[in-house]
């Protein structure tokens, strides 16, 4: 158990290393000067009044002038501190920032995944036990449907029709409470739950034709009993690894919802920081979403460790 | 066979099985008529592939989807192939139950193995877990389980075959059946554990008066456990009897093959193959493999002819 641990964080080390070099070398290629993007930005609507002095005291503050290699081995010199540097365009420290960003983004992201499950994995059952009947039919014609649109585009939809059209919804932001979670919720929840419903169907068709299930209704067992009872342990894993898969395209995903959505959390700080070429936000808001990847994943794999007996039972190994 | 005290727990009546698939249908099993007494021990005994388990499943309502039976089968005077699903489900487990083939695949590998016998109970009867839990020990001390009390926690992927194939009988037998089908309790074990099978069979079923069906294609299990064997081929009956009469005195050349086949009679296996079951041969379905077939057994399909005795034998030539 210890040497898994050990070994799941160092992978996860190693993954945020590269995924904070790519983030930072590939933002140097961007195209534009960094420190002219970042003071149009800064003072909005001023692009023609930025001076060459300006353009050198930004440049000062943050160390532009430096090698990129210096300067990527100082910012990680300071995460590794704990200190993610500051944000060009805010003027805080990426820390904060976050802190104060990452709460919208888990409650909107949590809220979805839940809820889409509660609701996927239900009818993934359903529509297992009752193949090929309307409900079947009706939510594989859905699924496809919904998986086959941009979540952005879907999110626009909602909005025309639910906020613009009918006025019961706000269009963006979240001035309005529960009322104004409800669009970007149910966008992200399209988004992930024909995927949960099918994976859930299909493992649940493979549980139906094992022999043990078999013998549970020889014991005299409804359908029902048989699948709650020896159903769920054997039918859980793939969900749970491609729910966990879901939970980080909803954070991944979070750029573009909490864009359309005007939703103020950490997609929506990172959309902004790439157009402001605001590097250590980028930095910040990309490896915190990194981080929920890879936290969501070691999740799975632990819930199913503890399903599978052979783990704790000393007859197979984890992961 | 008419007799005071053997009551009749099964009457099946021109029992037909049909799988629909993409090609033709298959007829797994075609016109079973055939008595279960209270108390006897009869075995099905047929070639792989011929249709037993299909025969036992259908009597358990438990084929898949794509299967449809046709005929009459009454359970202590009860139909019961056209019974609806939930009331059958109530004979389940307490009145007819199963020891499944497959000792591997039967039992859920995410569940302790004491735990799944004692589902059973719990089901049916409805006693505390206390109670219950002692009686499922009991039972697998019976079937001389070793490692007892702590095998009821483990796992089936802790158990070896035998092991296994134990638990599945401590949870067919576990609720007193009327009615226990057992399907090849030995395949896949060694002498050693077939043998302590049989045994336990032999002896729990003296025990309770259950009826069993068994179903092998193992004459040496037949021999040692049966009142009265049934013969099948490409899914039909071609000969029964008692015991005595069908495994020493075979009439029907299928039977009489099986017997030459065996090792202590010289391991003269039949010629050719057992058909596929969508392609059926016309008139005898073993004639092509007969070698006392005739022009007659090419053209017509015989019926079963009563030898009397309680035996019956499906060939033109049955001379008794
Ligand atoms: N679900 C199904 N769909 C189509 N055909 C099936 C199905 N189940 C069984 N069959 C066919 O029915 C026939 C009889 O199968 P069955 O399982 O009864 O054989 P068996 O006599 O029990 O053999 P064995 O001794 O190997 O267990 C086989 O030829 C098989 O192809
Ligand atoms: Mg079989």
């Amino acid at each position: 158990m210890i040497k898994y641990i050990g070994k799941r964080v160092l992978s996860a080390a190693g993954v945020l290393l590269v995924v904070s070099m790519l983030t930072f070398f590939v933002m140097q290629m961007t195209p534009g000067d960094t420190a002219y993007v970042m003071l149009t930005h800064t003072f909005f609507g001023t692009g023609d009044l930025i001076t060459q002095e300006d353009l050198d005291i930004a440049t000062e503050m943050y160390d532009l002038d430096r090698p990129l290699t210096v300067q990527y081995g100082e910012w990680m010199l300071g995460a590794l501190k704990g200190d993610l540097g500051t944000s060009y365009i805010y003027k805080k420290p990426v820390m904060d920032l976050l802190k104060l960003k990452l709460p919208y983004t888990c409650i909107l992201g949590f809220l979805a995944f839940f809820l889409g499950l509660l609701l996927a994995v239900p009818l993934g059952i359903l529509t297992a036990v009752y193949r090929n009947r309307f409900l079947d039919q009706a939510i594989r014609i859905g699924s496809v449907l919904a998986s086959s649109v941009p979540g952005f585009w879907l999110g626009l939809i909602l909005i025309m029709f639910f906020s613009v059209k009918l006025k019961w919804l706000p269009v963006s932001g979240m001035n309005e409470g529960l009322k104004s979670i409800v669009l970007p919720c149910v966008t992200l929840m399209l988004g992930m739950m024909p995927v949960m419903i099918r994976v859930t169907r299909s493992s649940v068709l493979d549980v139906m034709g094992q022999d043990y299930m078999l013998f549970a209704k020889a014991k005299g067992q409804s359908l029902f009993q048989a699948l709650l009872h020896h159903g769920v342990r054997n039918l859980l894993p793939p969900v749970i690894t491609m729910a966990s898969l879901q939970m980080g395209n909803i954070l991944g995903g979070s750029v573009v919802i909490e864009t359309v959505f005007m939703w103020p959390g950490i997609g929506n700080l990172l959309y902004n920081s790439i157009m402001a070429k605001d590097t250590n936000m980028l930095q910040g808001c990309v490896l915190t979403i990194a981080l929920g990847y890879i936290l969501s994943m070691i999740c799975a794999d632990i819930l199913n460790a503890a399903l599978n007996p052979k783990t704790y039972r000393g007859g197979g190994r984890m992961a | 066979m008419e007799e005071e005290q053997t009551r009749e727990l099964w009457r099946i009546e021109r029992l037909q099985v049909f799988f629909k698939t993409r090609g033709n249908d298959i007829m797994a099993v075609n016109e079973f008529s055939l008595s279960i007494y209270q108390g006897e021990r009869l075995c099905l005994l047929g070639e792989s592939g011929c249709g037993k388990s299909v025969f036992g499943m259908a009597l358990l309502k438990l084929l898949p989807e794509n299967a449809e039976v046709l005929g009459k089968a009454y359970y202590k005077g009860m139909e019961t192939v056209g019974m609806s699903e939930k009331t059958f489900a109530r004979l389940r487990g307490t009145e007819i139950a199963v020891i499944p083939q497959g000792a591997g695949s039967s039992l859920d590998p995410t569940m302790r193995c004491g735990k799944q016998v004692e589902e059973c109970l719990r089901l049916h009867e409805k006693e505390n877990s206390q109670v219950c839990r002692q009686k499922v020990l009991s039972l697998l001390k019976r079937l001389e389980l070793p490692r007892l009390p702590g095998i009821a926690r483990d796992y089936p992927f802790e158990l070896s075959g035998g092991m296994k194939q134990r638990i599945l009988v401590a949870a067919g037998i576990v609720c007193h059946p009327q009615f226990l089908l057992v399907d090849e309790p030995t395949k896949g074990l060694d002498w050693g554990c077939r043998d302590k099978v049989i045994t336990l069979l032999k002896k729990l079923v003296e025990d309770e008066e259950t009826s069993v069906l068994l179903i092998t294609h193992d004459f040496n299990v037949a021999k040692s456990l049966a009142d009265r064997v049934v013969v099948m081929y490409a899914g039909e009956i071609v000969e029964y009897g008692m015991r005595e009469d069908v495994l020493e005195r075979p009439v029907h050349p299928y039977s009489k093959g099986l017997l030459a086949a065996l090792p202590q009679n010289g391991f003269q296996a039949i010629e050719g193959f057992s058909p596929p079951l969508d392609q059926i041969p016309k008139g005898c379905r073993f004639h092509p493999r007969c070698p006392h077939a005739t022009g007659r057994c090419a053209q017509e399909h015989p019926n079963l002819t009563d030898l009397g005795e309680g035996r019956e034998v499906r060939c033109f030539y049955a001379e008794g």
